[in-house]
């Protein structure tokens, strides 16, 4: 056998708003059975690339072919093919549970034969049966996600959407959450997730880093890694406030970030991570001997993006 | 089969807002009844004050003359002309009349004057009262110098001209058969519009919209989705409004129900259609309410639901034609009281299905065009 399309293939993608490049020439491509996480800061352009894809929004160039269709002239067909699951919760929150999941299922084609157990099974799945008869407004933020991924699934869509689908959700819940989307995956569902957390990121096949419109980095999560450099270097000090804006002026320090009372670095030519925790020393701050730290998801993110404000989740 | 899962949605969501099905059922109630008690312009109770400064067998028959007709109702005497001005201005009476001393002596000389003040803020009774008062004094000089020259044996010839006016189709010309028809009009269009306007509005403001144009339905499925059931209850309320009018206001109905019924709804769909564009010009459902009111105003005042279409300066006629209201209220106080048949009314018929067309086609094209 050969190998199987790619669900989504996206070349050249370009979207102006006016003399603003919302998405610029952006080429990625999805994998059959692949979960691909879409990272970048807000207004980085994902949310017109998603809408894009599922052909709502004209592309002012490039292609985009999703399921083996062209999006211009399939779109309808492809919206069918497709689950979306939006930032924000937009089922009827005057409509219960079932209500909805048989709502979504009808409009979506879903065979009335099939409808009923369908969402029975996907109620089950998603913990959903107890509210069912529930106004989905009066849902918590969590449930009210697993109701949106139960809507979009009824009809297995051989490709899912999900724009930062767990916001505001638990970290319980978020991994529910990803277990289900594992699942989907390993069933042959291609999921294209974009997210600002870094543990949901690391439960991706593939990633890419989008930013200002452009794409900056691409593949898989330890790629991503090696990315953001291995040489980080971690003390714990004492103070640790005044330490960091001591590191902060010392030259060759780069993207100095606390997290609690340890000070991560990295160091660049001409000092050493000792030599800077003896300076450390020196003006009078209490600290051990620096460790190397593996580099997460985040270091690399940050390093890509030459940000050091760290207000991520 | 899409459409169908549609139409359920809107059904639930209707029994979910119980408010709504209430005001869909009891503001038509409510505004025909209200109509047929405040919508009267017949005269009858005016409020009058006199002075009467002859104080003669005369003069109080004239007083007494005015006071027995049913138009009048005599406040009180006043004893001058200050008195008076303070009834106007307290809104006690809406008519003063003065009996000027002498009056007895110049109207055996068939010379008498009266002064009667009119409020003029209320110029639609009271202009119409002062020309009873006219007409009554004139009858009563009449009276006085035919019985003078009967006394001395003579009969009196005044020639005098008689109208006899024959008023068609509203015999009484009662106010409340010429307002009742148009009710239908008012309540289709304030409560259609608002409810097509607000369900799409409401839509896009919650998010429900981007997550429905997500799924393969199409923008045609959506709107039928949403207007059908609007139209169901539009078309339930002319029903209901016309058997109030006809059964409870004892209104006649003389033309033909299918032909009510036929422009019911192709007006529902001009009113649709003006809902749906209005949907496409708001934001949220707060836009679109404050431009359904905005557009309330002039559809009432060009339409001729009170003043007649004849009445507006000539460079507005035109205009009045572009709404639809103008041509339903022909339609309906036509098959109401005239019992006008399909081909008088063809005319308004066509404005009212070319007008439902084009608000229905451009209301469409922006519904499409701004679901990118």
């Amino acid at each position: 056998m050969s190998e199987p399309a790619p669900a989504i293939v996206v070349r050249d993608l370009v979207k102006r708003f006016g003399a603003f490049a919302a998405v610029d020439h952006v080429s990625l491509s999805v994998a059959r059975g692949e979960v691909f996480g879409f990272l970048g800061p807000n207004g980085c352009g994902k949310s017109t690339t998603i809408r894009m894809i599922c052909g709502l929004l004209g592309p002012t160039s490039g292609s985009i072919e999703v399921a083996g269709l062209d999006v211009r002239t399939h779109a309808e067909q492809i919206r069918a093919r497709v689950g979306y699951v939006a930032q924000f919760f937009n089922l009827y929150r005057d409509l219960t549970v079932y209500e909805n999941l048989t709502f979504y299922g009808g409009v979506y084609g879903v065979p009335r034969a099939e409808l009923r157990s369908r969402v029975e099974h996907w109620c089950e799945r998603l913990d959903l049966s107890r509210y069912g008869r529930v106004l989905s407004g009066e849902l918590s933020t969590g449930v009210q996600r697993s109701l949106a991924l139960a809507a979009a699934v009824l009809h297995e869509p051989a490709v899912l959407l999900l724009d930062e689908p767990t916001s505001g959700v638990d970290p319980i819940a978020r991994r529910a959450f990803f277990d289900v989307i594992g699942e989907l995956a390993d069933g042959g569902t291609s999921i294209l997730v974009t997210t600002h957390v870094m543990d949901e990121a690391d439960r991706c096949g593939r990633l890419a880093l989008m930013d200002r419109g452009k794409l900056v980095a691409e593949g898989t999560p330890s790629e991503i890694r090696a990315m953001g450099g291995t040489d980080i270097w971690q003390v714990s000090a004492d103070p640790p406030s005044r330490a960091l804006t001591l590191a902060e002026q010392h030259p060759g320090v780069d993207a100095p970030a606390l997290f609690g009372t340890r000070l991560q670095f990295r160091v660049s030519d001409g000092t050493t991570a000792v030599a800077v925790a003896q300076w450390l020393r020196d003006q009078g701050v209490t600290c051990d001997e620096p460790r190397p730290v593996r580099a997460t998801i985040e270091h690399a993110f940050l390093q890509l993006l030459r940000r050091d404000d760290g207000d991520n989740e | 089969m899409r459409l169908r899962y549609l139409l359920v949605k809107e059904l639930l969501q209707m029994r979910r807002n119980p408010a709504m099905l209430r005001m869909a059922v009891f503001m038509p109630i409510m505004q025909t009844l209200l109509l047929s008690f405040a919508a009267n312009m017949d005269v009858t109770n005016v409020p009058l004050t006199i002075w009467d400064a002859d104080r003669s067998p005369q003069s109080r028959a004239l007083v007494q003359m005015v006071g027995s007709s049913n138009a009048f109702v005599l406040k009180g005497y006043r004893m001058s002309p200050e008195e008076l001005e303070h009834d106007l201005d307290s809104a006690r009476a809406s008519l003063c009349l003065v009996i000027p001393a002498g009056f007895a002596r110049d109207v055996e000389r068939g010379e008498a004057t009266l002064q009667v003040l009119v409020d003029g803020t209320e110029s639609t009774t009271t202009t119409v009262a002062a020309a009873y008062i006219a007409q009554m004094a004139g009858d009563f000089g009449a009276q006085v110098q035919r019985k003078l020259v009967a006394r001395r044996g003579l009969h009196l010839n005044l020639g005098q001209i008689t109208p006899v006016p024959r008023v068609l189709y509203n015999p009484d010309a009662r106010t409340l058969w010429f307002m009742a028809p148009a009710i239908m009009a008012l309540v289709l269009t304030t409560l259609m519009q608002n409810i097509t306007a607000l369900s799409i509005a409401r839509e896009r403001e919650l998010g429900t919209l981007e997550q429905l144009v997500m799924t393969p339905v199409r923008p045609a499925e959506i709107l039928l989705g949403k207007l059908v059931p609007v139209g169901v209850i539009g078309l339930f309320d002319a029903g209901l409004v016309s058997v109030i009018v006809v059964h409870a206001l004892h209104v006649p109905f003389r033309g033909s129900v299918a032909l009510l019924a036929l422009a019911t709804i192709i007006f529902l769909f001009a009113v649709l259609g003006l809902g749906l564009l209005v949907s496409t010009v708001s934001h949220n459902q707060q836009q679109a309410q404050l431009t359904n009111f905005f557009l309330s105003y002039p559809s009432m005042l060009l339409s001729g639901f009170i003043f007649p279409v004849w009445n507006l300066p000539a460079p507005l006629q035109p205009v009045s034609r572009l709404v639809p209201m103008t041509h339903f209220l022909e339609i309906t106080r036509g098959v109401f009281l005239r019992g006008s048949d399909a081909s008088a009314l063809a005319g308004h018929l066509a404005w009212m299905a070319g007008l439902a067309t084009a608000f229905f086609v451009v209301g469409a094209l922006r519904f499409h065009k701004r679901l990118d």
